[in-house]
């Protein structure tokens, strides 16, 4: 059979038909659209083996041990460490995105020089030259040098209290937060020693009053285990159904100015019901007087907003359970708590003898200090950051020379931006450890960046919210990323060029040394382990009643009429912390109506929005006496009426494509408030306006 | 004229018949890399003597990250001298249990990079309902490999985890399995 033309015309449409019956061409094109993805360029996760290493989560608080899974040498995975106490296998959004954090675009992949406006790339050896001479120069020189930390835990804290005040100053400050605020009121206000901690796992009852305990308060990963395991019945007093009261077995609402009040009518039923405390109380009785006038069912009532009935079957559960825990605290684990609400929460738990006892408040001893010429640990917590950037932004007092700032972003997470702003202007010259371009960062004069966690050795001690005394140590799980340095070892060199004697010749042998005071196994805490120690400081007399005690109870706490609304801040950890941006993990997993586009969504029921004039979807403003943010309406019931809750962790303006520009950053609308008596200055939770500024959708 | 118009249908229906062996079984053969395993192993005895999948595949622990071949130190733990005069088994011990390196096993259904896979949220499924009939098998599939998108031949496909998503009422958002 000759083929023609015409027959291989048949042939070539027999095979087209053909074809079409086969899966070549559906399974081709399949194919092809799947080889369009993989590219050479990106990353591909190795195959092999997969090992564990066990590391410290030190992106701000909650802190605890983590286990990385690695493929080849490379960090696959963060999970939580089964085998270490303050983790239990559990882990944050924020610690689970660490791997990823790794490679942000936003890393300061060397040290940097600001010239013109404009950072330039230097070498190690050039950013020491520029810096030890302006130190040197500095030396002898009071208060000249200052320096803000973020993280309260880790050993670098001493080394760089250390340097200062072998410069001659003492002006160190952390970040301030919760673990300063319980600080101040402790030992300050109340005469307390050593620093509070909370024995969760051993109370039969638990009232939060504010804390998200659940979600932001203290080891949220720790208080989520314990709840799962039934150890203690939790109530909730707040004016928002957060993840803590939507899991308590009660939720009481109430506003956020009335926890502190709260407390003292719960104080009133249990000072009528129960003996004297057996601790040393001095100004028990003028306390009782107070409480008795000044909290009658009908005051309580007014000042809590409470049904005498509810204050009282609250005050009876207390009373009932045999290890009863109050927590006061801040409603987004931050620094938005009066000294005030923890006078009064500390209080409550001194009326239930609930002092240094299985499953009450504990007074946890000071680390063992290993730099010779650095201030103690109390003393360190001592500085009031927010007083002293407010006293430099008035001109009261002299702005420090130079500015050191280690884990700690305060131009991002300060209430009062403007006033932050204005006194960091003052100061002529500012220098960075952080790992990330963030906004601090971003205004500074020389960048040093420090390791990523998982790239350096790295101490806790005591966490705050910590039942007892803990001391955990993290070893690098992989070589450095980029050309970052270890900052405690850098300090360490410094000293050396600026003859000073810190005592350690590397942050390795230092930290060896604090776990040999401690009495802890290196090679146990280097293996995921933790050094654990339940001794307590006793208290020969506190104080509940003085001068500056009469004074803070004293104050007026109304505010001006034309902000009515109650700001309740929220922190969740997918949006990071102050000092962590949103890691791109935590954008994903933010639902539409959280973050639509570039505005975020606030949260209020229905009766406040129609008071405000807005429904769901509106877009407004929302206005307090310090800043404005824009925002879109989440109507939803769990949220009292007159309340707002307005989400924390938006609104970066450096970082990278995951965090800059999504929403706006509600830290600005809180105000800085130093209380009379107290001393203290706090965030103050705003009370807010919202207007509707056009209809969304 | 009659014959001419019958040898005009033998062409186009030659076509047809190329075109079905192209597409059926030459196709197949060239798209995929037969790959085989480095070590033979079975299944099915081992699931007689361990009795369970747990023991050495320990993806639940892993959570989040799908693929877990058991390690040298799993196989050690029975094999770290040889139990039986096999000629495989003393090979493992020679090659990869003294020398603690690890095999090479070659994932017949690793998921693409894009996939985020949890075993753990998928524990209460049977694991031969993805996995087919694996622990009856005397002997390991070899792995077919695709040369144009770098897949296996048996690598679930997104219709597929489309499929029993929604048949068991969960969520298919695009961020369910893709972060």
């Amino acid at each position: 059979m000759a083929l023609d033309r015409r027959g291989f015309l048949k042939f070539v449409a027999g095979g087209v038909i053909g074809t079409g019956l086969t899966p070549l061409p559906w399974k081709l094109t399949d194919d092809i659209s799947i080889w369009t993805q993989n590219w050479p360029w990106i990353p591909h996760i190795p195959d092999g083996e997969i090992n564990s290493a066990p590391a410290l989560a030190k992106l701000g608080q909650p802190e605890y041990g983590i286990l990385v899974s690695k493929v080849k040498g490379s960090p696959i995975l963060a999970r939580g460490n089964p085998n270490h106490p303050l983790s239990q296998g559990g882990i944050d959004p924020l610690a689970a995105s660490s791997v990823q954090l790794l490679h942000s675009p936003a890393r300061i992949r060397q040290p940097m020089r600001k010239k013109n406006g404009a950072f330039q790339a230097i070498s190690w050896e050039q950013a020491i030259q520029e810096i030890a001479p302006k130190l040197s120069g500095l030396k002898g020189q009071k208060n000249k040098v200052a320096c803000v930390s973020g993280d309260e835990t880790s050993s670098t804290n001493e080394i760089l209290a250390g340097l200062l005040q072998g410069l001659g100053s003492e002006k160190f400050f952390f970040h301030p937060g919760e673990t300063t605020l319980y600080h101040h009121i402790w030992q300050k206000i109340m005469g307390g020693r050593g620093h509070l901690g909370f024995d969760l796992p051993g109370a039969d009852l638990v009232l939060s009053l504010g804390p998200d305990l659940l979600e932001s308060w203290g080891n949220a990963v720790s208080q989520q285990y314990l709840f799962g395991q039934g150890t203690f019945r939790l109530l909730y007093a707040g004016p928002v159904q957060n993840n803590t009261a939507a899991m308590a077995s009660r939720w009481i609402p109430v506003h956020s100015d009335a926890l502190g009040h709260l407390a003292l009518a719960l104080a009133y039923h249990i000072l009528k019901k129960r003996s004297p405390p057996r601790q040393n109380l001095s100004g028990f009785r003028q306390l009782h007087r107070y409480v008795r006038h000044n909290y009658t069912p009908l005051e309580a009532q007014k000042k809590t907003g409470l049904e005498e009935a509810t204050i009282q079957s609250l005050a009876g559960e207390l009373l009932q359970a045999r290890r009863p825990l109050v927590l006061p605290g801040s409603l987004s684990g931050s620094c938005d708590v009066s000294g005030f609400d923890l006078y009064c929460g500390f209080c409550l738990n001194l009326l239930l003898d609930r002092l240094n006892t299985a499953g009450g408040m504990q007074c946890i001893p000071e680390p063992p200090k290993v730099v010779p010429g650095a201030p103690s640990w109390s003393k360190m917590l001592s500085g009031d950051l927010l007083a002293e950037l407010r006293r430099i932004a008035q001109g009261s007092t002299e702005a420090p020379e130079l500015m050191l700032f280690y884990e700690s972003n305060p131009v991002y997470s300060l209430p009062d931006s403007k006033l932050t702003r204005k006194a960091l202007e003052k100061i002529p010259y500012k220098v960075s450890f952080s790992q990330f371009m963030d906004e601090t960062a971003a205004t500074c004069d020389l960048l040093l960046p420090q390791h990523h966690f998982l790239e350096r050795l790295d101490d806790a001690f005591t966490p705050f919210s910590s039942a007892a005394a803990n001391y955990s140590v993290g070893l690098p799980v992989l070589e450095p990323v980029h050309s970052t340095r270890s900052t405690p070892d850098l300090l360490l060199d410094l000293s050396g060029k600026l003859e000073l004697d810190l005592g350690a010749e590397s942050y390795e042998t230092l930290l060896k040394e604090k776990a040999g005071l401690l009495d802890a196994d290196w090679g146990k805490l280097t293996s995921g382990g933790m050094w654990r120690n339940n001794t307590v400081v006793s208290q020969d007399r506190l104080e509940l009643w003085n001068d500056r005690i009469s004074r803070m109870l004293g104050q007026d706490r109304e505010r001006p009429d034309k902000y009515q609304v109650h700001m309740v801040p929220q922190t969740d950890r997918r949006t990071g912390s102050p000092r962590t941006a949103i890691p791109p993990f935590g954008l994903k997993t933010l639902r539409e109506e959280e973050l639509e586009q570039n505005t975020f969504f606030i949260r209020l029921n229905r009766q406040t929005a129609r008071k405000n004039g807005v429904r769901e979807g509106s877009l407004v403003k929302i206005v307090s006496p310090e800043g404005t943010c824009r925002a879109k309406v989440n109507l939803d019931e769990g949220v009292m009426t007159d309340a707002v809750v307005v989400p924390l962790g938006f609104g970066h303006t450096y970082w990278d494509q995951f965090s800059r520009g999504k929403g706006d950053n509600a830290l600005q609308l809180f105000g800085i408030r130093c209380e009379s008596g107290s001393g203290m200055c706090h965030c103050s939770t705003p009370r807010v306006r919202i207007s509707k500024i056009e209809a969304a959708r | 004229m009659s014959s001419k118009k019958k040898g005009g249908i033998m062409p186009f229906l030659l076509g047809i018949a190329a075109a079905l062996v192209v597409g059926w079984i030459i196709f197949p053969k060239v798209l995929y890399v037969q790959e085989t395993q480095p070590v033979r192993f079975s299944h099915k005895l081992h699931m007689e003597q361990i009795g369970e999948c747990n023991l050495c595949h320990s993806n639940r622990e892993e959570r989040a990250y799908a693929t877990r071949m058991p390690s040298t130190k799993d196989c050690a733990l029975c094999h770290y001298t040889a139990l039986t005069g096999s000629s495989e088994e003393k090979e493992l011990v020679r090659e990869y249990i003294k020398k603690d390196k690890q095999v090479p096993w070659k994932a017949s259904q690793k998921q693409p990079d894009n996939v985020y896979f949890s075993h753990l949220a998928h524990k209460d499924l049977e694991c031969r309902q993805c996995h087919f009939d694996m622990e009856n098998r005397d002997n390991l599939p070899p792995k077919y490999v695709n040369r144009l998108t770098g897949y296996t031949k048996t690598t679930m496909k997104m219709h597929e985890c489309e499929r029993c998503h929604a048949r068991e009422n969960t969520s298919n958002a695009c961020y369910v399995c893709h972060k």
